[in-house]
């Protein structure tokens, strides 16, 4: 029983960091019918900006805001910087190739990805980087034979208020309707008066953003980073958002938590170098069996 | 300027001069060039191979497969494995490589046929991950592992043995050349032909009579077949085989190279492989920027030339009576 | 009358419940031209597309020249002489005109992989037969001249004709065409509608998708009017034209009868 609950808190945990980018990779492909291919790395250059500023300024400002407020001014900072990135990426890779169709799209995507993560190769090394353990909480709770360490606790209470405010933002405001609308058709959206411009500068900002704490959460949480690290969580991810339903933002959400428990079920009872194994074996029956995804509804193509 | 240049590619005597000079470019270069260079020409002909056969599933029928290096693996692996263990000599495992290599795509493709667009491309990753992880986790202790295998012996023909170098820049080039001439000559006929109508437009295809499902399975099977070749070379060239050398980077750069130089387009793929081969060694001095570069030459790429550098030119009306004769 | 080619019986076809087909009944008669009429939404491109083989129905039974073809896929209902066209033009738009149309003759081929690779004596004749049909096709649709250029470059009138020859490749039985003239101008409406008029007297029966009435009256034997799902009225052009309930069908909620 303690296995299967410390097993399950695992898995939530590294759930909400898969829901984090799957609502990045989610959000674009609503709105550009495109799979980000990058997207993956600026999670990975988010933990990586979160890395060198702790390096740089944790001493100082602990001592000012306490250990938890020179983490969360940490992520304001990656996120902030890995949103820019964002916009970046969107206005120079992005729009000028988005006309002439989806393979090129998919390809500037994918020079993208090469890109950032060389780029972090080259800033930072191709060696793994430690967060400091000077800059991890490292208290933790124990519940007769179940530990749960502070962190755990932390992260699973930040993504619940994140992912939260994210659902009601896109589900619930005027604003999350222009968004939604514009998913769901584009052209009709703009007719009805949607700026479709600030509809991608929201998705390349907030997807981002989100990757980017997700990136600082992983580096706390693992304490090992590395440059190449974005490819395999950016792929989960996005097993996760087809897991919900493409374009699906609560389903982008639901699929990451459950990707995260039944990865961490089978590494805890089965083989854990088979679990990514499984991950992807998922992925091909979903959408084998279910291809719009557990949330999504089936729809017949229009003759 | 592009216009004359048009025209004198259709010219079927222009053509017919280039692929002769192309031809005896690629005869000659071994013995005008150093150790290194037929080396580096050996891989570049193993990635137009890739290319090639990632060409009939990509770039004929518009399926975006990008796991393809997990076929290049199988070819690879079936070759080091009967190799190794029943002493098969690695010649005779070429077209066995062919055919398990488009067996198994065969059976892992038919239940994703169907799926469109960017679906199918997010499955064939899942399948080439698969596929790695397989080989690395070493079930039943017949991939070894992280290491591989090693100790594959070179390709025999009676009593001469390819080894060196030259030999086997020829072995690879007289098969990629095979390869571009069967793929060209499948292109302008009713197989084709009916991959492009998929491409095009699918439900219309179906509509005009083209069994869909039985030629997207054709293209992935012909596709890995080549690609399992590719891999049979592969291993006799390396002797040994580790699923580090066919990750998700290498579908990559398969795939790169059939968009860059233009969809189903033969001599847009081997200037595809050209570009991505000779890039590392163009870029050399600045060894560590040079994948940097890459990615974003990429989007360059695209932003200049989203059909591709040399993309396909369709058959006139001329050249097809030409081929089949007249009423 | 002669022999019915198409029979159409108890037919339903539903959408998550929605049902766009109830139970429709209709005989098309060989070499003649067939209409179905009725408001957008009536259920008209649904039977469409259940008799091309794109939606298997619910309930009921498709025949085709005596043998039961329900819920057969499209490729092998253009072989059996079944061929179509799309209400929003669907062509191959890279390629050329005359590929376009040889596209017809693919199910009238049988060479594979290694005679086209080899180019064996029976590809070639096969490949000759195929461009031939093809050629034939585009020089009855006045598209002759622009055999060699790609598809997407036409007019859109000549993009429609376009379409029209590649499904008279197939060397159909039975062509159902949807809305042949929606976005043609008078001149290529009269144009097509003449071409289509001239089909029978080469023993192919149409059935035509229309929604606007004027254009079939004039060529169509017979007209079968749709609404909500359902059969309404049948008959000759004459006596639809006399039937109130058409006429309320089609006033009631279209606002322009041109």
């Amino acid at each position: 029983m303690i296995t299967f609950i410390q097993q399950f808190l695992n898995g939530l945990t590294i759930g909400s960091f898969y829901a984090f980018i799957a609502l990045g990779y989610s959000l674009v492909y609503a709105i550009m019918k495109l799979i980000n291919f990058a997207h993956g790395d600026l999670f990975a250059l988010g933990s990586y900006v979160a890395y060198s500023f702790l390096v740089w300024s944790a001493a100082a400002l602990a001592s000012v805001l306490g250990l938890w407020g020179a983490l969360v001014v940490a992520m304001v900072v990656a996120a902030i910087s890995v949103a820019i990135a964002g916009l970046v990426m969107e206005r120079v890779a992005y729009r000028p190739i988005y006309p002439a169709g989806r393979l090129p799209a998919v390809v500037s995507a994918l020079g993208v990805s090469i890109f950032i993560e060389n780029f972090i190769m080259l800033v930072w090394g191709p060696r793994y980087q430690a967060y400091r353990s000077s800059f991890v909480p490292v208290g933790y709770f124990q519940i007769g034979e179940l530990r749960i360490s502070v962190l755990q606790v932390v992260i699973l209470i930040s993504a619940v208020i994140l992912l939260g405010f994210l659902y009601w933002l896109i589900e619930r405001t005027t604003f999350g309707a222009a968004v939604r609308a514009t998913a769901q058709d584009r052209e009709t959206a703009a007719l009805m008066g949607i700026d479709f411009r600030k509809v991608i500068r929201f998705v390349f900002t907030v997807g981002p953003a989100l990757g980017a704490i997700a990136g600082v959460m992983v580096g706390l949480y693992y304490r090992q980073i590395s440059f190449s690290m974005g490819w395999v969580y950016g792929l989960k991810a996005f097993v996760a958002t087809i897991l919900g339903g493409i374009g699906n933002i609560p389903g982008a959400m639901v699929g990451g938590i459950l990707l995260g428990i039944l990865e961490a079920m089978f590494a805890g009872y089965v083989s854990a170098a088979w679990k990514d194994v499984i991950v992807f074996l998922v992925l091909m029956l979903i959408l084998i069996f279910r291809p719009r995804g557990l949330l999504g509804e089936k729809v017949a193509e229009k003759v | 300027m592009r216009d004359t240049l048009a025209k004198l590619q259709g010219k079927p005597s222009v053509r017919r001069a280039a692929v002769a000079a192309a031809v005896a470019v690629v005869i000659v270069f071994p013995f005008v060039t150093s150790r290194y260079w037929v080396d580096v020409a050996f891989y570049l002909g193993l990635y137009t191979l890739l290319g090639l056969s990632l060409n009939v599933i990509l770039g004929e029928v518009g399926l975006f497969n990008l796991g393809h290096a997990a076929f290049w693996a199988f070819g690879a692996y079936t070759t080091a494995i009967l190799n190794t263990r029943f002493d098969i000599p690695v010649l005779v495992l070429l077209p066995v490589s062919a055919l398990a290599t488009a067996g198994f795509a065969w059976l892992v493709t038919s239940p994703i046929i169907h799926l469109r667009g960017d679906y199918l491309c997010i499955v064939t990753i899942a399948l080439g991950e698969i596929v790695r992880l397989t080989l690395n986790n070493d079930p039943g202790g017949i991939t070894g592992g992280p290491n591989g295998i090693f100790g594959i012996d070179r390709p025999r023909i009676g009593p001469l043995v390819i080894n060196t170098p030259t030999e086997f820049y020829f072995l690879v080039w007289v098969i990629v050349i095979l390869c571009a001439w069967a793929l060209l000559r499948l292109q302008n006929s009713r197989i084709g032909r009916a991959w492009n109508y998929i491409r095009e437009d699918e439900l219309a295809a179906e509509a005009m009579g083209v069994d869909v499902r039985s030629l997207k399975l054709l293209a992935f099977i012909l596709g890995a077949g080549l690609a399992g070749v590719a891999g049979n070379l592969y291993a006799a060239k390396m002797m040994v085989v580790s699923p580090e050398s066919f990750v998700f980077l290498e579908s990559t750069i398969i795939f790169m190279i059939v968009l860059i130089g233009g969809m189903g387009s033969v001599p847009g793929t081997f200037l595809g492989a050209l570009v991505v081969s000779l890039f590392p060694e163009l870029f050399r001095p600045l060894a560590q920027y040079r994948m940097l570069i890459f990615g974003a030459a990429l989007v360059a790429v695209m932003y200049f030339r989203p059909a591709g550098i040399w993309p396909r030119r369709r058959a006139t009306f001329r050249s097809l009576r030409k081929e089949t004769g007249k009423a | 009358m002669s022999e019915a080619i198409l029979q159409v019986r108890g037919v339903t076809k539903r959408f998550k419940g929605l049902v766009a087909v109830r139970r429709m009944e209709m005989e098309i008669a060989e070499a003649t031209i067939h209409s179905l009429i009725g408001p957008n939404g009536a259920g008209k491109t649904t039977l469409f597309n259940v008799i091309s083989g794109i939606y298997r129905p619910e309930e009921g039974r498709v025949i085709f020249r005596g043998e039961d073809i329900t819920g057969r896929k499209p490729h092998v209902l253009v072989a059996k002489g079944i061929a179509r066209t799309f209400q929003n033009l669907r062509i191959f738009a890279n390629l050329t005109c005359l590929e376009n149309v040889m596209s017809g003759q693919h199910c009238r081929g049988r060479c594979g992989t290694w005679s086209s690779i080899f180019r064996l004596p029976r590809q070639r004749a096969e490949e000759r037969r195929i461009r031939e049909v093809a050629e034939e096709w585009l020089e009855k649709t006045g598209l002759w001249e622009f055999r060699d250029e790609l598809a997407k470059n036409l007019p859109f009138g000549l993009r429609k004709k376009l379409e029209l020859a590649r499904a008279l490749a197939t060397e159909p039985k039975l062509l159902l065409l949807d809305e042949p003239t929606t976005g043609l101008n008078d001149k290529e409406k009269e144009d097509i509608m003449e071409f289509i008029g001239a089909l029978p007297r080469m023993g192919i029966t149409v059935l035509l998708v229309e929604h606007n009435m004027n254009v079939v009256m004039g060529i169509s034997e017979r007209i079968t009017v749709m609404d909500m799902g359902e059969k309404i009225a049948e008959g000759t052009p004459e006596e639809i034209y006399n039937d109130l309930r058409v006429i309320e069908a089609y006033l009631g909620r279209e606002e322009a009868i041109a």
